[in-house]
């Protein structure tokens, strides 16, 4: 039987069979309390896709001879080291005021559980290229369905994506607050599962 | 002393229900999903976030006096509140391993989990935006572990139904625990507001 060091990390398994947002509500805050429209999705986008990937692959570098309780805290300030060179260019790519409005959720992407959990139980039993294919499976997983969710939170809200404006007779307002965003992850994580149980090659199994 | 007691109290009642860490700010939504399924576990999770926040709010107020006024100050704060939070972990997990062996070795499973999740550090990051003096720092640390509290009793109390035949497949577990946090936190906003 294949190691999990041996066997081929599959881009597909963090895009659909283990979305972080939409199958395992691995890390949903920022889509939740940030994605409000497309453009801070961007952000949250941005800021998950730089520090993620970067934090990941300075992580392996730690000898595993350290304990597991210190290596935990050093991936957490690395990860909030790399938070720095992340957030000044976020702030030089995005309109003035815009990462700001969001900074919370923009600052605990350092400790998303791809960092701080997942590293150890599934990147670092991988070969360096596998580590990496896997983890931008999850990476782009996560930016999909974050962009997802902040158009559709914007064309709910303002019937407006950027300058298209889109023809709905109603607004839900709701929908630029924290509790619209959990319904509308609640809806949608349901709606990709029911698709996957559909025309996926597995049914998925009840969890969270 | 009454206004340290009255700023204290006012900055706890806001963490608990105001500013709720999980149903206004949609923190720590994963470890509470993890308590709210692990009963076992649920008290020392809440224990490990009410101390650590309540600790860390401390030193937090102090750096927040003394170093906001540095221009690189809000770029490095996750950095500095997250040493901080570091430091308080490995002091507590030294001396429970050294005092305490049996709490370490039931506790070491997840503490990491709870030490290290977005509803620790966002908590940090809430007080200071809202500022104010060391007894509000400390309430709102306070206040944030038993609102955590809260929202685990409530998952966990509803789990059963959440998770019921009665419910579609592709919903059960986290889509409906997702939706049903949607609408107690859009109870509690129209509450409070």
């Amino acid at each position: 039987m294949a190691t999990q060091r041996t066997r081929k990390a599959k881009l597909s398994d963090g895009i659909i069979k283990q979305n972080p947002v939409l199958m395992s509500g691995l890390f949903a805050v920022p889509v939740i309390g940030a994605a409000t429209s497309w453009e801070t999705a961007l952000a949250v986008c941005y800021m998950f896709s730089v520090i993620t990937p970067i934090s990941v692959g300075l992580c392996r570098l730690l000898p595993k001879k350290i304990a597991f309780a210190i290596r935990i805290v050093l991936y957490a300030l690395i990860a909030s080291l790399v938070y720095v060179p992340a957030v000044l260019t976020a702030r030089l790519i995005f309109p003035v005021g815009l990462t700001e409005g969001i900074s919370l959720y923009l600052a605990v992407i350092v400790t998303n559980p791809l960092i701080l959990t997942k590293t150890e139980s599934r990147f670092f039993l991988r070969t360096p290229f596998q580590m990496f294919k896997d983890m931008f499976g999850f990476v782009i997983g996560f930016d999909l369905a974050c962009l997802l969710v902040g158009v559709i939170r914007d064309v709910l809200a303002d019937n407006i994506v950027g300058h298209v404006i889109v023809p709905l007779s109603f607004q839900m307002p709701s929908m630029n607050t924290v509790s619209g965003g959990f319904i509308m992850v609640g809806v949608l994580a349901g709606l990709f599962r029911a698709l996957y149980n559909k025309f996926g090659k597995k049914k998925v199994k009840r969890k969270f | 002393m009454e206004t340290v007691v009255s700023r204290f109290l006012a900055a706890a009642l806001l963490g608990i229900f105001i500013e709720n860490a999980v149903f206004e700010r949609a923190l720590g939504i994963s470890i509470v999903l993890y308590s709210a399924r692990k009963s076992e576990s649920r008290k020392g999770i809440f224990v490990s976030v009410l101390y650590v926040t309540t600790l860390a709010s401390m030193f937090t107020c102090l750096t927040d006096r003394y170093f906001s006024d540095w221009q690189y100050y809000n770029i490095l704060i996750p950095f500095i509140y997250l040493f901080i939070i570091s430091a308080v972990y490995l002091l507590t997990l030294i001396a429970l391993w050294r005092f305490f062996p049996d709490i370490f070795k039931k506790m070491k499973q997840y503490v990491h989990l709870a030490v290290f999740n977005c509803a620790v550090l966002g908590a940090l990051f809430i007080q200071s935006q809202i500022g104010g003096t060391f007894a509000s720092y400390v309430g709102y640390g306070v206040g944030t572990g038993v609102g955590f509290l809260l929202a685990s009793y409530l998952l966990g109390a509803a789990s059963e139904r959440l998770n019921s035949d009665t419910v579609p497949a592709a919903f059960r577990g986290m889509p409906i625990t997702l939706i049903y946090i949607g609408v107690i936190s859009l109870a509690l906003s129209a509450f409070w507001s």
